[in-house]
């Protein structure tokens, strides 16, 4: 948990202690969070984890129970959704589509009554950052889903709101455009500077993208952290399993000992939790050596192919499966050969096994 | 789709061309015919003479105004319905619908109790006297009576609209105001426009409400009426329909095509929902003035009905009585039987026809598919007179001689609701994977046996939901049968019509009540259908009949 002082001096957006309810079901559980002046900030979560919830609190098109918003040091909990200045990109984009290209993206510059020639003046600017201009008589049902994608963010952006939403934005795109785009947003977030936040479900598209990673589960933050603290150091069980491929041992501790797989290796911090343990080992961590070096020894039950490098499926000698991904240059070994296993003491994420909050057992049992 | 040689498109064709096409065609002839030869006498007449042109002004200024009317309040109760949180909106939801079970010249009659020379409102409450047979009341009832169509049409696109999109609007700083006439409205244009133009429609082909309430205001339906039965020219009647017809038929070319052109505009997705616009408290009062008047107006007339039915004069002497229902055991037993058999065979045999048209139009290759699909589809545009007429003539004649049949009325009826038949099934179909049917082909089922297994099971609650609809709009039929009843085939609608004419007011609110008995139970069925399937587009359908091509 993220546990820094009340104020950081470049916080643009604040949430404290936000809860919401539908009905019975706690969405949001007491979530507070800050976000940096500039900072692309993704929250990033499995459906159901409140991610949308917290966007559309923040934008204002859901009330909440408690807790307040603050944007650009001005508390905004109560506005209504017109006057927070917050540019949104909805899920499917939401564009009018009874308007062209060019009134949508005029559209919020009318309602603030700015005079048609500025008007055109802007939306040109804001096309050509885009990367779309001449669309401007385009419908909307004339263009590609990238491009919609393209007019849903220069319609959010021509505003210059002080805070950019995103809602999952490249979950309607296929995979190569999905790359594309996700490049493209970067780009012109950092052209113009803007505090966005970001929702995704895809792990790897925030790991590209962010600069910091909000994880969130069940309607609290798990963990708040850049993209390679949050893999090499998650901060629990659920951290772990969620971000890439992990494999999950039970282990003990037994003094500056840890016991794993019949073996013992050395503990490195000194705030381990004694007793009955699980370990996390990520699989491109597990290296393989021939047998006979080895004091852990698994037998290879598959392998699989994977261009840049090979998948093994071990098992250990009591049973345990065990999972390696090995360069494939390296990867010389066969179903059925035993092989030794080793990982550096450091490569082991230790966790108490009743660690406090929800759903972590069923996770462990997992 | 496969070519066959079955002999299924060519009875269809017979049928068509008999029942649709032939009555048409007796109608044109007889307006242009005189003793055998060639005069256009008639219609000459119609555009020079004062009256007759007074006539033509007279349908198409309360077509435009009732439909227009009709549109804005329908739009009111929608929007108050499903983008308000005010109080009682569900109720005005259920009065807006509840014309629905009452014929629109039964609504002339609880009118003429509640505002007449003698009415409650008028003259016991407020002692003023007033002429009410005119264009004004017509145009009232009209509206009140078609803003059930323009609610449910409205309500319908209105409840698709996606909400992401009002929130879009919102986020960039758009007004709640401003999100209604820039966003929600402009989405459901298609919706307004066929709304009004199908309003424009009914009002057109009204025959009921300008007949009893017009006075001296005369439409071209009824004025084809009158030159029936006052002056037994029916040459001049039908040239008056002819004129109709090509109204109707023109303004449902526009219906078409704006039916056409919506389909290209996706409204809803997975938003589709219906989220409050937060209006200025001013407006919504104003709304939820206007909805609370209408639904007063509605249930009052409701109420006045029953009124008349069970006291002895309405008006004059408010004692309880049963004696208007006692015309039943002599004349209504056989008018109601009448009604509920026709009513019946009608919904039977159009759901029926319906989706073997549908079937054939949607999944066979043939050719005049294209033709088969308009023949089935024009009835939708015919104003009921004209039907009537057309079967007189055509019917009243060898070689086919019917006049005086239950088979006049019944195939009437059920021509006049086949294209809601084959709308529905043509909908089911058009959803349905063909592929299922290839499936059942492919496991070895014969065309006939897919038919019965595959298509008629999934189509199933569409069907039913068509045909208790026609059910309810047979019970309700007066313009097209009237010319079609003799004493031996009496039905409920025009014994209340003659009894209204006559002034038999306490009789005919007695018969009314039967009528509208049967309606409610139709329409009852209906919504309990409706909540247990998921019918609500099929309902949507019933009410959108277009051409497809």
């Amino acid at each position: 948990m993220d546990s820094k002082p009340a104020y950081h001096p470049h916080t643009d957006l604040r949430l404290a202690r936000i809860s919401k309810r539908f009905d019975e079901l706690l969405v949001i559980d007491d979530l507070s969070l800050e976000v940096y002046k500039g900072e692309l900030c993704c929250l990033l979560g499995p459906s159901g984890c409140g991610k949308t919830t917290t966007l559309k609190v923040i934008a204002g098109f859901l009330e909440h129970e408690q807790g307040s918003v603050y944007l650009a040091e001005r508390e905004i909990t109560n506005l209504p959704p017109q006057e927070r200045d917050v540019g949104m990109v909805f899920q499917n984009y939401a564009l009018f589509p009874h308007l062209n290209v060019f009134d949508n993206v005029a559209y919020g510059l009318r309602r603030r009554g700015w005079p048609l020639a500025d008007i055109r003046k802007k939306v040109v600017e804001i096309l050509e950052l885009v990367q779309l201009s001449g669309y401007e008589k385009r419908g909307i049902q004339e263009l590609s889903g990238g491009q919609q994608q393209r007019i849903a963010l220069a319609r959010a952006l021509v505003i210059e709101p002080e805070l950019l939403l995103l809602d999952e934005p490249l979950s309607n795109l296929d995979a190569r455009l999905r790359i594309r785009m996700r490049g493209e947003i970067r780009r012109i977030q950092r052209a113009l500077d803007i505090t966005t936040l970001y929702v995704t479900h895809d792990q790897e598209e925030a790991m590209s993208i962010a600069d910091r990673i909000v994880i969130m589960h069940q309607g609290v933050i798990e963990q708040i952290g850049t993209p390679d603290e949050i893999y090499e150091r998650p901060a629990n069980l659920f951290v772990a399993d969620f971000i890439g491929r992990v494999n999950l041992l039970q282990g003990r501790v037994e003094g500056d000992r840890l016991h794993l797989l019949g073996n013992h290796f050395p503990t490195i911090k000194k705030d381990r939790p004694a007793g009955r343990v699980t370990c996390a080992v990520r699989p491109e961590r597990v290296r393989l050596i021939p047998e006979s070096r080895a004091s852990l020894t698994a037998v290879i039950e598959e392998a699989t192919y994977l261009g840049s490098l090979v998948r093994y499926h071990l098992a250990a000698e009591d049973g345990t499966r065990i999972h390696a991904e090995v360069p494939s240059p390296d990867a010389v070994y066969e179903p059925g050969q035993r092989v030794g296993l080793v990982w550096d003491a450091a490569d082991i994420q230790v966790f108490p096994i009743q660690e406090g909050g929800r759903g972590r057992i069923s996770e462990i049992a997992r | 789709m496969s070519r066959n040689r079955s002999f299924l498109p060519y009875l269809i064709f017979l049928i068509l061309g008999l029942f649709v096409l032939y009555p048409i065609w007796s109608v044109l002839i007889k307006s242009v015919m005189v003793e055998g030869v060639l005069d256009p006498g008639k219609y000459r007449a119609l555009f020079t003479e004062p009256h007759f042109r007074r006539t033509i002004g007279n349908s198409l200024g309360m077509a435009a105004g009732s439909s227009v009317l009709s549109t804005l309040l329908g739009l009111v109760l929608a929007l108050t319905t499903f983008k308000t949180l005010l109080p009682a909106r569900r109720f005005f939801g259920v009065a807006a619908v509840l014309p629905f079970i009452i014929p629109g010249f039964v609504n002339s009659l609880s009118y003429i109790f509640l505002f007449g020379r003698n009415g409650l409102i008028t003259y016991q409450l407020l002692n003023i006297t007033w002429d009410i047979y005119s264009w004004r009341s017509v145009l009232i009832l009209q509206t009140l009576g078609l803003t059930t169509t323009t609610f449910l049409l409205i309500s319908a696109v209105l409840v698709g609209v996606d909400s992401e999109a009002e929130d879009a609007a919102r986020n960039l700083g758009a007004s709640e105001w401003e999100v209604l006439t820039t966003v929600t409205l402009p989405l459901i244009r298609p919706g307004l426009v066929s709304a009004l133009l199908l309003a424009f429609l009914r009002s057109m082909a009204d025959f009921g409400t300008p007949y009893i309430m017009g006075g001296r205001f005369t439409t071209l339906a009824t004025a084809s009426y009158t030159q029936l039965i006052g002056t037994y020219d029916m040459g001049m009647a039908s040239a008056l329909n002819v004129v109709l017809l090509l109204f109707c038929l023109g303004v449902f070319w526009v219906y078409s095509r704006v039916q056409r052109m919506g389909e290209g505009v996706e409204v809803g997705g997975e938003n589709a929902g219906t989220q409050p616009l937060g209006l200025d408290s001013r407006i919504q009062y104003g709304m939820w003035l206007v909805c609370m008047i209408f639904s007063v107006v509605i249930l009052m007339l409701l109420a006045s009905v029953f009124l008349a039915a069970f006291t002895k004069h309405l008006g004059g002497d408010f004692t309880l009585t049963l004696e208007h229902f006692r015309i039943l055991p002599q004349r209504g037993w056989n008018s109601t039987r009448n009604t509920l058999l026709f009513a019946a065979l009608t919904s039977l045999l159009m759901s029926l026809a319906g989706i073997v048209t549908a079937y054939l139009v949607k999944r066979m290759d043939f050719r005049g598919r294209e033709w088969m699909n308009l023949f089935a589809t024009l009835p939708f545009a015919i104003p009921g007179t004209f039907m009537g007429i057309g079967y007189a003539l055509a019917f009243g004649r060898p070689p086919l001689l019917l006049s005086g049949t239950w088979a006049i009325v019944v195939s009437c009826t059920i021509i006049r609701e086949l294209p809601l038949g084959l709308q529905s099934s043509a909908s089911v179909l058009q959803q349905q994977d063909p592929a299922l049917e290839d499936a059942s082909a492919n496991l070895g089922a014969s065309r006939v046996v897919t038919f019965f297994n595959i298509i008629l099971p999934l189509a199933r609650p569409a069907l039913l939901v068509s045909a208790l609809y026609a059910f309810v709009s047979t019970v309700k039929t007066l313009g097209a049968i009237i010319f079609l009843i003799t004493p031996s085939n009496k039905v409920l609608s025009v014994d209340v019509f003659e009894a209204t004419v006559r002034g038999d007011v306490g009789d005919a609110a007695a018969l009314s009540l039967l009528m509208i008995l049967m309606a409610a139970l139709g329409m009852a069925a209906i919504f309990l259908i409706s909540k247990r399937k998921a019918t609500q587009s099929w309902i949507q359908n019933l009410l959108t009949t277009r051409t497809p091509t």
